[in-house]
C-alpha cells in the first residue's frame, strides 16, 4: 500500500464532505439520538451529532460510505464535538473517550469495506 | 478529527473584562488528549485537527499531539485547516493567513490549510496566498458558498465543482473536500473536476525566523536590523515597573503601544520583580494585550530568567513569539528539555551566551559556547537553526575598568564569527547594556548606542533590545562627539573613556534627545522661540513641557498665552491669509494652541484676575434639527486661532438655549450653522427670535445650505442687527474681525446692507423674468418614456435585506476623495490636488493622515457600518405619485410616495422632468419596482471624537468625521452597486462584496461619473427636496431598528454620516433639480400629502418661486 506522502505526489486527494448537512436529512428525533442506551438520559441529547456514533452507528457508517462512494480518499471521523469541553453542554463528559474510539472505529470499518 | 471548543483561549467571554479567560491552555490539552487517545485507539490514521478560529486553542490541541506522538512512539501525518471567519480575511482571533501559518507550522504538518465559514469563491484568495507560502500540502474544504437567509447553503455540486476545478488548474491543491453544506454529489462533481490536473507541488522556501502576533514577521538574510521594544520591561523602566506594580495595567498597555507605534517589530516583555508575582503579571498582560489588535500585531518576547514564567508566558500566545531566553547555564539537559518545550509551543528561542561557567565576556568565550548550543541545539534537539537567536551579551564599556574596555569589540567580533559559521542562526543583544557607565546622560548614551550598533549591525547584529523611537542615526552625530564614542566602543586608545568624559557634559542638554532625530535643531532655541515654532508646525509632542517651561519663564501665565502663543498664531493666521497655508495645517496649529492654553489655565484661574484678553466672543451653534458640524467646527477652531473666545453648543441646538446662553455669557457674536435645507428655516426663527427678545448683536450664517441670496432675502429683513453670510471658514475671520472692530463694524455693516440690497434686486428681476408652466402643462411635458413593450427588470432579491457589520475594507475602493478635500476647503479635485503647485504638499500630508486614520478606522473598527436595503413592486399613479405594494399581487398599497417637478419654462425638448416619471404607470399593466435604503458608517463615531476633543485635538475630531462621512457615501455607492449586479440584477458582470479589492476591472471613476444604468436620489436633495418623505422610507425599510439611524425633527439623520434615498431602474431615469416651484404645484402638492398649504411650504420653503403670506 503506498503511503499518504506517494499519494500526495501522484495526484489531488479527495476529502469527504459535510457530516453535519448528511445527519440532518435523516430528520431524527430525541429518540433517535438516545437510542435504547441513553433512553433515560437527564438532558435532551437531539443535536449532539456526536453522540449518534454510539446510538446510530449505521446511519454515520453509511454517511461514511456515501462519501466514499463518491470519491473520497480521506473520511473525517464524527467528531467534531467529542472533547470533555463541548461533551459538557450534555453532561457526557463521561463518554467522550468512548466516542472517540467508536468514530474512528467506524469510519476505519467504512474504508475497510469500500 | 479534532473540532474546535466553544471556549476560546485567546479571547475574553466577557467584554468589559479583556482579560478574562474562561479555559486554560492546560484545560484543552488535556481535552484534546483524551479524545486523541480515543481516536487512534480506534484506528484514525490521520489527525486533522479544523475549524481552528483561535489559534491558541490549535496550539493546545497540537501540543496534545505531539506529545502523545512522543509518550506513545508513533507518530501518523497531522493535517491542519484554519477559518477564516469573515471577509476580514483573517481568524476570529485576529490573525492573517500568514500569521496563521507561521504560528503552527512548527508541527511539520503534512497538509494545512482552511475550512469552512466561507464559501469557495470567498476562500479563493486564501487559499491561493498560503499555496505561495507554505511548505507542505495545502488542504481545503469550503462551505457550499454562503449561507442564504434561512442559514442554509445552495451552492450546487456543479457551481462549488467549477470553482474549485479553476483552483486545481492553478495549482493551489493537494487535498480538496468540503464543509457545511455539501453532499456526496458534491464531493462527487469535485472529484471530477480535479482528476484531470496535477497536485500542487510543495514549493521549497527559504530558512527565515516566521514570527507572527497577529500578523507575520519574518526575518530572514535580507531583513534590515530588528527593533525589539524594550520599554515593557519592569526591571528596565521605572514607569512600567511602578505601573505593573500599581496595577495600572491600562497604562502599561499604553507603553506597549507607543513601543509598537514607534517602531518596535517584537516587544519584550520581563515582569521579574522581587515585589511582584511574576507569572500572575506576564499571563495578566499577555491576556490583555491579546484584545488590543494594534499591540497584539507584532510578535511578543517572553522575557524571564524563571522557566515558570517562560512556559506560562507561552501558554498565553497564539502567536510565533521569541522566548528571552535559554542557556547552558544548568548544563545540557535542562537546556535541551526546555528548547524541545519551546519547539512544542511553537517558539523561537534566544539562547544567551552563559554556560556552566558562568557568562561569556572575551569573544572565544562567546563563540565556544554558542557553537556548543547551536551544535546541541540542530543536532540533538532537532531545533530549526533560523528560530535560533543567539545573545553573545552585550556588557557595559567605559566603566573605568580596564577589563571592560574590550567589550564592545568582544560582542560585535564574536557576531561576525557566529554568523559566519553557524548557518541561519540569529544574533541579538540588549543594546543599552553597553552604555550603562553614562546614566543620566542621554544624548551620550544614544551616541554609544548608534556607533555600537552601526559596527554590530556590519559584523552582523541582526536584532537588538532597544528603546525603539530613541535610536540616533550614527551619520548624525557631531564630529567630536562620533569619533570619541568611537574610540570608546572600539578599543582604540588607551585614554578613550577620559576623553569622552571630557566632553560627556557638553552634549548633556536636557536629558531627553527627542523622539526623532531629522531636524531638531529648533529644540534648541530659546523656549518662546520653540512654541513659537510649535504653533506653526503644528507640532504637539513637547507643547506641554515647553508651556511648562515658559510658564515658569514669565511672571505671569497669561503672559505665554498674549507673548509666545500668539505670536505663533499670529503668524499662522497671517500664512494662512496669505493662502501659503492650509487648513489641515491651522487645525493642527490649533490643536498645539489648545493643548498649550489647557495646560495654563488652571494657573491662570489660580491667579483669579488673570482674565485672557480676547478679540471676542463668538456662540456658534448647528441648528436646531440638523446633526452636521464639520464646518462649523473648523470655523470654531479657526476663530480661536485668531484669538476669539469660541463657545460652541455642539449641533441640534434649539433657539432658546442659543439666546439663553448668548445672554449669559455676554457674547459679541452668534453664528450659526446648517447644512439640510430644513435648517434655513430654522435660520429665520432665529432672526425672528433675536429681534423679538431685543438682541443687535451681529449674527453669522454659514453651512453648506446657506446662500447669501437666502440670508438677503429671507434672514436678514427679520433681524434689525448686522446679518452676515460666511461663505467658508477662510472668510470667517475678516468678517468676524470687522464685527469687533470698533473702528470698521459701521462701514462694514452699511456695505453688507447694500449688498444684500442688491442681491433682492437683482432675484426680484429673476423672478419677475422667470416663466411658470401650469402644473398641467408641466405634467404634459413629463419625460417621454415609450412604455409599450417594456419590461421592467425584475428583482432577484426582492423585500428587505439588512447588513449589520460591513467591514469596513469593502468600502474604502468606492471612496470619492474630492469631497475630502473640500471639506477641508481645499478646492481641486482628487488624485490632481496631491500634485498641484501650491496645495499639493499639505493636500499629501493630509492624505497622508487620512489614510492613517482610516486604517486605525479599519482595523480597531472605530466605526461600524449598517445598512438596509429594499426593493418593492410599485407603479406610478396619477402624474406625480407612486405606489408602493404589499407584494406583486398589486392589490394591496403598502404607501404612496409623492414627487415634485419641474415647473418652469425650459428650452424646446427638454421635459419637466418629476422622479415619477421613471416608474411605469399603473394603466400601462407594467410591472415596475422601486427600491429604497439607507445606510449609516457613524455607529461609534460620538465616543472617538469626544476622545479627541478632550485632548484638544479637532484635528483627528475633525479627520474622523470628514472620514465618517465619506465612508457614509462610499457606502452608498457600495449598496448601489450591489443591488444593481445582485439584488436587483439588471447590471451585467459578477459582483461581490470586497470586489473593488480584487477585480481588476473595478472602475471607481466610472462609479464617480455615474456612468452607469439607474439613479439613487436621496429625499431632501434637488430631484426630490422635500425631506418630510423620509420618514416614509424609514418605514418602508423599518429603517431605524434595522440601522440605528434615526430622524432629528428637521428629518436630518443621526447619526450624521448616513445616506438615504432611492433607486431607480429604467435606463432613461437621470439626476436633475426640481428647482422652484409655484403655487399651484405646492397646493396640489399639499393636498396629495395630506399637509396643509402652510406647512407644505415651510418644507419647502426653499424652492417656492413666490412669496409665501
Amino acid at each position: 500500500m503506498k503511503t499518504l506522502e506517494q499519494l500526495l505526489k501522484e495526484r489531488i486527494l479527495i476529502l469527504d464532505g459535510a457530516m453535519g448537512t448528511m445527519i440532518q436529512g435523516y430528520k431524527l428525533e430525541e429518540e433517535d439520538y438516545r437510542g435504547d442506551r441513553f433512553a433515560d438520559w437527564p438532558s435532551d441529547v437531539k443535536g449532539n451529532n456526536d453522540l449518534l456514533v454510539l446510538t446510530q452507528p449505521t446511519i454515520i457508517r453509511d454517511i461514511h460510505k456515501a462519501y466514499l462512494d463518491a470519491g473520497a480518499d480521506i473520511v473525517e471521523t464524527n467528531t467534531f464535538n467529542a472533547t470533555s469541553i463541548s461533551m459538557a453542554d450534555y453532561g457526557m463528559e463521561e463518554l467522550v473517550y468512548e466516542i472517540n474510539v467508536e468514530a474512528a472505529r467506524l469510519a476505519r470499518q467504512a474504508c475497510d469495506a469500500a | 478529527m479534532l473540532g474546535p471548543t466553544s471556549r476560546t483561549c485567546s479571547i475574553s467571554p466577557d467584554v468589559n473584562n479583556p482579560g478574562f479567560r474562561n479555559i486554560t491552555f492546560d484545560e484543552l490539552r488535556e481535552a484534546y488528549d483524551e479524545a486523541l487517545r480515543g481516536l487512534v485507539e480506534g484506528g484514525a490514521d490521520i489527525i486533522l485537527v479544523e475549524t481552528i478560529f483561535d489559534t491558541l486553542n490549535a496550539k493546545a490541541a497540537l501540543f496534545a499531539v505531539d506529545e502523545f506522538f512522543e509518550r506513545t512512539g508513533k507518530r501518523l501525518p497531522v493535517m491542519i485547516s484554519g477559518t477564516i471567519t469573515d471577509a476580514s480575511g483573517r481568524t476570529l482571533s485576529g490573525q492573517t493567513v500568514e500569521a496563521f501559518w507561521n504560528s503552527l507550522r512548527h508541527i511539520k504538518p503534512i497538509s494545512f490549510g482552511f475550512n469552512c465559514a466561507l464559501g469557495a469563491s470567498e476562500l479563493r484568495q486564501y487559499v491561493e496566498e498560503l499555496a505561495g507560502i507554505a511548505n507542505c500540502h495545502i488542504n481545503t474544504h469550503p462551505n457550499a458558498g454562503l449561507p442564504n437567509e434561512f442559514g442554509e447553503y445552495d451552492e450546487s455540486p456543479e457551481q462549488m465543482a467549477a470553482e474549485i476545478e479553476e483552483w486545481a488548474r492553478n495549482g493551489f491543491l493537494n487535498i480538496i473536500g468540503g464543509c457545511c453544506g455539501t453532499s456526496p454529489a458534491h464531493i462527487r462533481a469535485i472529484a471530477e473536476a480535479v482528476s484531470k490536473y496535477p497536485p500542487r507541488k510543495v514549493p521549497e522556501i527559504k530558512p527565515e525566523c516566521r514570527l507572527s502576533g497577529l500578523e507575520a514577521f519574518n526575518i530572514g538574510e535580507d531583513s534590515l536590523f530588528v527593533n525589539v521594544g524594550e520599554r515593557t520591561n519592569v526591571t528596565g523602566s521605572a514607569r512600567f515597573k511602578r505601573l505593573i506594580l500599581e496595577g495600572q495595567f491600562d497604562e502599561a498597555l499604553t507603553v506597549a503601544r507607543e513601543q509598537v507605534e514607534n517602531g518596535a517589530q517584537i516587544i519584550d516583555i520581563n515582569m521579574d520583580e522581587g515585589m511582584l508575582d511574576g507569572e500572575k503579571a506576564m499571563v495578566d498582560f499577555l491576556n490583555l494585550i491579546a484584545s488590543e489588535p494594534d499591540i497584539a500585531r507584532v510578535p511578543v518576547m517572553i522575557d524571564s530568567s524563571k522557566w515558570h514564567i517562560i512556559e506560562s508566558g507561552l501558554k498565553c500566545t497564539q502567536g510565533k513569539g521569541v522566548v528571552n531566553s535559554i542557556s547552558i547555564k544548568e548544563g545540557e539537559d535542562k537546556f535541551i528539555e526546555h528548547a524541545r518545550l519551546c519547539m512544542r509551543y511553537g517558539a523561537a528561542i534566544i539562547v544567551m551566551a552563559f554556560d556552566e561557567e558562568g557568562q561569556a565576556d572575551t569573544k572565544e568565550r562567546k563563540i565556544e559556547i554558542c557553537t556548543r548550543a547551536y551544535k546541541v541545539l540542530t543536532e540533538q534537539v532537532g531545533f530549526p537553526a533560523e528560530d535560533i537567536i543567539f545573545d553573545p551579551n552585550i556588557f557595559a564599556v567605559a566603566t573605568g575598568i580596564d577589563e571592560h574596555n574590550n567589550y564592545g569589540v568582544d560582542f560585535i567580533e564574536a557576531t561576525r564569527v557566529i554568523k559566519q559559521t553557524l548557518p541561519h542562526a540569529l544574533v541579538s543583544g540588549g543594546v543599552s547594556n553597553v552604555s550603562f557607565s553614562f546614566r543620566g546622560n542621554n544624548p551620550v548614551r544614544e551616541a554609544i548606542h548608534a556607533v555600537f550598533l552601526y559596527h554590530a549591525i556590519k559584523a552582523g547584529m541582526d536584532m537588538g533590545i532597544v528603546n525603539a523611537g530613541q535610536l540616533a542615526v550614527y551619520d548624525d552625530l557631531p564630529e567630536e562627539l562620533r569619533e570619541r564614542v568611537e574610540d570608546v566602543v572600539l578599543n582604540r586608545r588607551p585614554d578613550a573613556t577620559e576623553r569622552l568624559l571630557d566632553i560627556a557634559d557638553k552634549y548633556k542638554g536636557d536629558g531627553s534627545t527627542g523622539k526623532k532625530v531629522e531636524d531638531l535643531e529648533w529644540r534648541k532655541l530659546p523656549v518662546a522661540k520653540r512654541i513659537e515654532h510649535a504653533m506653526v508646525k503644528g507640532i504637539d509632542t513637547w507643547v506641554v513641557e515647553d508651556t511648562e517651561e515658559a510658564r515658569q519663564a514669565f511672571d505671569r501665565p497669561i503672559e505665554v498665552i498674549e507673548g509666545p502663543l500668539m505670536d505663533g498664531m499670529n503668524t499662522v493666521g497671517d500664512l494662512f491669509g496669505d493662502g501659503k497655508m492650509f487648513l489641515p495645517q491651522v487645525v493642527k496649529s490649533a490643536r498645539v494652541m489648545k493643548k498649550a492654553v489647557a495646560h495654563l489655565i488652571p494657573y491662570i484661574e489660580a491667579e483669579k484676575d488673570g482674565k485672557t484678553q480676547s478679540n471676542g466672543k463668538i456662540l456658534m451653534a448647528t441648528v436646531k434639527g440638523d446633526v452636521h458640524d464639520i464646518g462649523k467646527n473648523i470655523v470654531g477652531v479657526v476663530l480661536q486661532c485668531n484669538n476669539f473666545e469660541v463657545i460652541d453648543l455642539g449641533v441640534m441646538v434649539p433657539a432658546s438655549s442659543i439666546l439663553d446662553t448668548a445672554k449669559k455669557e455676554n457674547v459679541d457674536i452668534i453664528g450659526l450653522s446648517g447644512l439640510i435645507t430644513p435648517s434655513l428655516d430654522e435660520m429665520v426663527h432665529m432672526a425672528k427670535e433675536m429681534e423679538r427678545l431685543g438682541f443687535d448683536i451681529p449674527m453669522m450664517i454659514g453651512g453648506a445650505t446657506t446662500s447669501r441670496a437666502h440670508t438677503a432675502v429671507k434672514i436678514e429683513q427679520h433681524y434689525h442687527g448686522p446679518t452676515v453670510w460666511v461663505k467658508d471658514a477662510s472668510r470667517a475671520v475678516g468678517v468676524a474681525q470687522n464685527l469687533i472692530s470698533e473702528e470698521f463694524k459701521d462701514e462694514f455693516v452699511k456695505k453688507i446692507h447694500e449688498e444684500y440690497d442688491t442681491v433682492r434686486a437683482n432675484l426680484a428681476g429673476r423672478k419677475a423674468k422667470t416663466k411658470w408652466l401650469s402644473l398641467e402643462d408641466a405634467r404634459a411635458n413629463k419625460v417621454k418614456i415609450d412604455w409599450s413593450g417594456y419590461q421592467a427588470p425584475v428583482p432577484r432579491q426582492p423585500g428587505i435585506q439588512v447588513f449589520d457589520d460591513m467591514p469596513l475594507e469593502f468600502l474604502v475602493p468606492y471612496i470619492d476623495w474630492t469631497p475630502f478635500f473640500h471639506a477641508w476647503e481645499m478646492k481641486g479635485s482628487y488624485p490632481k490636488i496631491l500634485n498641484d503647485p501650491t496645495k499639493g504638499k499639505e493636500a499629501r500630508k493630509l492624505f497622508d493622515d487620512a489614510q492613517a486614520m482610516l486604517k486605525k478606522i479599519i482595523e480597531e473598527k472605530w466605526l461600524k457600518a449598517r445598512a438596509v436595503v429594499g426593493l418593492f413592486p410599485a407603479n406610478r399613479v396619477g402624474d406625480d405619485d407612486i405606489e408602493i405594494y404589499t407584494d406583486d399581487s398589486r392589490s394591496e398599497v403598502l404607501t404612496t410616495l409623492h414627487h415634485l417637478r419641474q415647473q418652469t419654462e425650459l428650452p424646446p425638448g427638454k421635459p419637466n422632468r418629476c422622479l415619477a416619471d421613471f416608474i411605469a404607470p399603473k394603466e400601462s399593466g407594467i410591472k415596475d419596482y422601486l427600491g429604497a435604503f439607507v445606510v449609516t458608517t457613524g455607529l461609534g463615531i460620538d465616543e472617538r471624537v469626544k476622545r479627541f476633543e478632550a485632548e484638544h485635538d479637532d484635528y483627528s475630531a475633525i479627520m474622523l468625521k470628514a472620514l465618517a462621512d465619506r465612508l457614509a457615501e462610499a457606502f452608498a455607492e457600495h449598496m448601489h452597486d450591489r443591488i444593481r449586479h445582485v439584488n436587483w440584477g439588471f447590471d451585467e458582470g459578477d459582483w461581490e462584496p470586497r470586489n473593488g479589492l480584487v477585480n481588476e476591472s473595478f472602475d471607481n471613476e466610472k462609479l464617480i461619473k455615474e456612468n452607469y444604468t439607474g439613479i439613487r436620489p436621496a429625499p431632501g436633495y434637488p430631484a426630490c427636496p422635500d425631506h418630510t418623505e423620509k420618514p416614509l422610507l424609514w418605514q418602508l425599510l423599518d429603517a431605524e431598528n434595522n440601522t440605528g439611524v434615526t430622524l432629528t425633527e428637521s428629518n436630518a439623520m443621526w447619526p450624521a454620516a448616513s445616506v438615504s434615498g432611492w433607486y431607480f431602474s429604467h435606463p432613461q431615469s437621470s439626476y436633475f433639480a426640481v428647482g422652484k416651484i409655484n403655487r399651484d404645484q405646492v397646493a396640489d402638492y399639499a393636498r396629495r400629502k395630506g399637509m396643509s398649504l402652510a406647512e407644505a411650504e415651510r418644507w419647502l420653503s426653499p424652492n417656492l418661486g413666490y412669496d409665501a403670506d
